[in-house]
């Protein structure tokens, strides 16, 4: 056969395949389309048999919230049910516990040694008093970040809100037939002992090699999503492969 | 060196601690509203978190903002009625 004809032949296969991926990919979506559309329900219980052996919990001030009552978000679709709302491990906080606890015994070292004596005792009062005031605002900042800031993972998405600050919101979404691969990094004494860690998951488009990158804020940028310091983070990847392999039975996922 | 002294100690027969204590105040002043400026902005920022995600403990976590935005109106009130 001659060289061209090769060419050819091989041009054309290749044309083929990437036809029939394309065919492939749209009666995915008109599939998935058709069941928002149609608004045929898949529970968490369908779609996965570790979060069917879970109660649903009504604690809302948790870090692993497994089928959580009266809890909706932002963009949640109709037909979309929260499988699992995940926060960090308390115990990522505890560096700020102990400076709010510390802060709060400070003022009483000035009062027993009486290093404020030389203000009048109103003044004194005020500098107690401005000092309780920059203390809450820090709590309750505190709390704030690590209230919101939250991992949510429904039946058909998995959502990452993240609040650096009470004026930086980031919010990244991943489908979860979009999803490629995804990894589990739990370092140090504390985290092997409480188990908790970071699941990182990647979607289809994205170079998922974290050694490649110069410094977290880079990484984070680029690697999809990222659920920090979640509290048992192998059951949390074992639900949502659960949750893709279902989704993939009932040929919402190509193969 | 007593009138070094006293030259330090009072400006326009103003005692120097009277104007030590006029200085802090106004500082406490200035901190107070700016604190004040910053728990208006928690209060908003928890209005736009809370449609974030939607709890039961929403309408606490809004009490808890306003709490705190009360105090600071309380510490500024009381910095501002400070002597003088």
């Amino acid at each position: 056969m001659p060289k061209n004809s090769q060419r050819s032949s091989s041009t054309n296969a290749a044309s083929s395949d990437q036809s029939q991926k394309d065919q492939s990919e749209l009666e995915v979506q008109t599939k998935m389309d058709q069941v928002s559309e149609n608004e045929i329900f898949l529970s968490a219980d369908q779609l996965s048999e570790t979060i069917r052996e879970e109660a649903s919990k009504n604690n809302h001030v948790s870090a692993y919230i497994p089928k959580p009552k009266h809890t909706r978000f932002e963009s949640q679709h109709k037909k979309e049910e929260i499988v699992l709302l995940l926060r960090r491990h308390p115990v990522t906080q505890l560096t700020k516990l102990i400076i709010i606890v510390s802060a709060a015994l400070f003022p009483f070292v000035f009062w027993i040694t009486g290093l404020l004596n030389y203000l009048p005792v109103a003044y004194q009062l005020a500098v107690g008093l401005s000092w309780y005031l920059l203390l809450t605002g820090f709590t309750l900042e505190t709390f704030l970040t690590w209230y919101f800031r939250v991992f949510i993972i429904t039946t058909k998405r998995v959502i990452d809100i993240d609040y650096y600050s009470m004026v930086h919101k980031d919010v990244s979404t991943a489908e979860l037939r979009r999803i490629q691969d995804m990894s589990v990094v739990s370092t140090g004494v504390l985290p092997s002992m409480i188990d908790y860690g970071t699941l990182y998951v990647q979607t289809a488009g994205q170079n998922f090699n974290p050694a490649r990158f110069n410094n977290q804020e880079e990484f984070d940028r680029s690697a999809g999503i990222e659920f920090e310091d979640i509290y048992q983070p192998i059951k949390v990847k074992r639900i949502v492969s659960e949750l893709i392999e279902s989704l993939r039975k009932r040929g919402l996922i190509p193969e | 060196m007593n009138n070094l002294f006293s030259g330090i100690s009072s400006v326009n027969n103003i005692p120097f601690n009277h104007i030590l204590l006029l200085i802090f105040k106004l500082l406490l002043d200035v901190g107070g509203v700016l604190y004040l400026v910053f728990a208006v902005v928690v209060v908003r920022q928890i209005s736009i978190m809370k449609k974030t995600l939607i709890t039961p403990l929403s309408p606490l976590i809004s009490l808890l903002g306003y709490l705190h935005l009360l105090f600071a109106i309380l510490a500024l009130s009381y910095f501002l009625l400070l002597m003088t």
